[in-house]
């Protein structure tokens, strides 16, 4: 008889096409998120980016097509052997934009894992304890944040040098209140959960429940703050670089091809317009992304 | 024979101190629960249930409660005394608790299995294969099939997470389970369940219980001592046949008369007139007095004693100092 049941809801089971039962969470999130467009098309972008960011250096020659100069093709505009033109040394616009892509991305992934791997254990502690601690983080925070990032890069870069190391670190500094404050603000809502205070009861260790059970309830607005936050970095790295405090030249970081084709924007706009695409097109694509994941994890919305 | 206490609680008072305001949530009370039994916490919202389950845990959230005096004794170990440490081996260990509200006390980002085998693997030296397999076995013996133990609380309909909330508590058999209202939140066909489950699993292990409720019903069906709880203080206690059918509170006279007669379904309810007085500001008398149809002026005056009526009933009211007092619930009994 059981069995019978067993078989009819397996059945049942195979005709809606329902799969629910069992699901875990991550799956669900991408269940969802497979619904919703926009959110896809970022996702799509975004992993062509990262592939393109990773083999750069297997696809283009770096001293030759990147560095190399090439007097007789300069300032040639968009064709179908130069898409994006040639610059003012006769590089190939095309191909100096999606080497950037490197620069880009790592700037922003390793700039927001540093802020990250600061910001969260400072803001769940800060939230799970309360009290005199979590005041003083929190102005420490409060003063960070009233620091312009590009004051805070003119200061990093101008007292470490000019590199892209000191760059990435100007810029993890800067993104630590807003991860921080999102952090604490997520634990706040969680610990006075009652499972929290199950967790408590049956003898669990104040550590132990901000790692099992704090903390995996606080992470999806984490990662969708993260997932916006390497947009914003992008775009802050772009204005550091434009003012000459990021990537030395020649190497092809978008702000840096920005502030380079500065100078030719009236006679060759293509020089700008298409690093500033470039720009705007990640930026795009990660903010989709974000806001598809923050959809998809958002429990009201759970069926 | 020496009766076997799993928890004495002596004197015990706790206090709130919200922006220098004191609200004295608990005052005096003693409490003696034995292994297999039950003792059912009865009183309105506010009375200091929760608050003495807490303070068995000692897990009154501090600041802003604290335990200002009392002794609490948990199969013996005076937790007022214990370090930390030894705190976190007698949670879960010796005593445990399960809250009113199975759909948030589950965390929804583990799977049920993995939330039991943690309690397991916290204080009993298995390996996780073991703890797995014991924690497939709890669920079975609080009647879920082995074959959910890798969903989610999501997937659970509110009886089975209370079960699951159950298995937990119970994973490491503790001798002390203090149910804090578990079935308020479940409908009456699965509180029967639960609470028949309880009952079972409470002789099996030889437990004590402390089963807080507003529900008479609930008392009447699993309770072997009853505690009547009125603003911090112990009321009346006694067995579950004093309390019910030889009532000698006034307080506990109107809580039977708030319930709808069943003999005779046209009678108006008899609430108690008024509300609970403001724990910021107890009176310096009886508490109840201001809304007990027996108070006089010496009510008023001082704290009412214990009477004792037998060994295990007593009540606390100023009115049994006149020996021929009854209350009208009992007048009617006798």
């Amino acid at each position: 008889m059981s069995k019978n049941k067993k078989e009819v809801q397996d059945i049942n089971r195979k005709a809606t096409g329902e799969k629910a039962k069992g699901r875990s969470q991550g799956a669900e999130v991408w269940y969802r998120m497979r619904k919703n467009k926009g959110a896809m098309v970022g996702l799509v972008v975004v992993v062509l980016l990262i592939l393109l960011a990773v083999f750069s250096d297997v696809i283009f020659d770096y001293s030759k097509q990147i560095a190399g100069i090439n007097t007789k093709a300069r300032l040639l505009p968009p064709s179908w052997e130069h898409p994006f033109g040639t610059d003012g040394k006769g590089r190939d616009l095309f191909v100096r934009v999606l080497y950037g892509t490197k620069y880009s991305l790592t700037i922003g992934v390793v700039a927001t894992l540093i802020s990250t791997l600061i910001a969260v254990p400072i803001g769940a502690l800060a939230g799970y304890y309360g009290g005199f601690f979590e005041n003083v983080v929190m102005r420490i925070m409060d003063m960070l944040s009233a620091v312009p990032f590009i004051l805070m890069g003119i200061v990093v870069v101008s007292a470490l040098g000019a590199n892209m190391m000191n760059l990435i670190i100007a810029l993890g500094i800067v993104g630590i209140p807003k991860i921080c404050r999102m952090t604490r603000a997520a634990v706040l809502t969680v610990k006075n959960q009652e499972y929290i205070e199950s967790a408590r009861i049956i003898g669990l260790k104040e550590r132990d429940i901000i790692i099992k059970h704090v903390l995996p309830n606080c992470l999806s607005p984490i990662i969708v703050s993260i997932t916006l936050q390497v947009a914003t970095v992008i775009i802050s790295a772009s204005s550091l670089s434009f003012l000459g405090l990021g990537v030395p030249a020649p190497s092809p970081e978008w702000g840096a091809l920005l502030s380079a084709g500065r100078d030719e924007l009236r006679q060759h706009a293509n020089l700008t317009l298409f690093p500033g695409l470039a720009i705007m097109i990640t930026v795009l694509a990660l903010n989709l992304m974000g806001d598809g994941l923050r959809d998809a994890m958002d429990p009201k919305l759970r069926k | 024979m020496n009766k076997e206490y799993v928890l004495e609680i002596e004197d015990l008072t706790v206090e709130y101190v919200v922006e220098g305001e004191v609200t004295q949530a608990v005052t005096d009370l003693n409490l003696k629960v034995e292994a297999g039994t039950t003792v059912g916490l009865v009183g309105e919202t506010g009375a200091g249930k929760t608050t003495t389950a807490l303070a068995a845990l000692r897990l009154v959230p501090d600041p802003p409660g604290t335990i200002r005096s009392g002794r609490i004794l948990v199969c013996g170990q005076d937790i007022m005394k214990l370090s930390q440490k030894q705190l976190y081996n007698v949670r879960g260990q010796d005593i445990s608790m399960i809250f009113q509200d199975p759909m948030t006390s589950l965390n929804p980002v583990e799977t049920v299995g993995d939330q039991i085998t943690e309690s397991i693997m916290l204080h009993e030296k298995l390996k996780r294969p073991q703890a797995w397999e014991k924690a497939l076995e709890m669920l079975e013996l609080v009647g879920i099939p082995r074959t959910r133990a890798m969903e989610y609380p999501h997937q659970f309909s509110g009886g089975m997470r209370q079960r699951v909330v159950i298995a937990i508590a119970l994973a490491c058999n503790p001798k002390m389970l203090i149910a804090d209202e578990p079935t308020t939140a479940l409908d009456v066909t699965i509180q029967a369940q639960v609470l028949d489950m309880m009952k079972k699993l409470r002789d099996q292990f030889n437990m004590g219980m402390i089963l807080i409720t507003h529900d008479l019903g609930i008392v009447a069906e699993i309770c072997d001592e009853v505690a009547v709880m009125y603003a911090g203080r112990i009321v009346e206690m006694g067995t579950l046949d004093e309390v019910f059918n030889h009532t000698r509170h006034p307080y506990t006279e109107g809580l039977f008369n708030s319930l709808p007669n069943i003999k005779n379904r046209e009678a108006k309810l008899q609430p108690i007139p008024g509300l609970m007085p403001d724990p910021t500001d107890l009176p310096v008398g009886c508490a109840f007095a201001p809304r007990c149809r027996y108070a006089t002026e010496a009510c008023k005056a001082a704290q009412p004693a214990a009477h004792h009526f037998s060994d295990t009933h007593f009540a606390a009211c100023t009115a049994y100092e006149d020996p021929s007092f009854r209350i009208e619930r009992s007048k009617d009994r006798e």
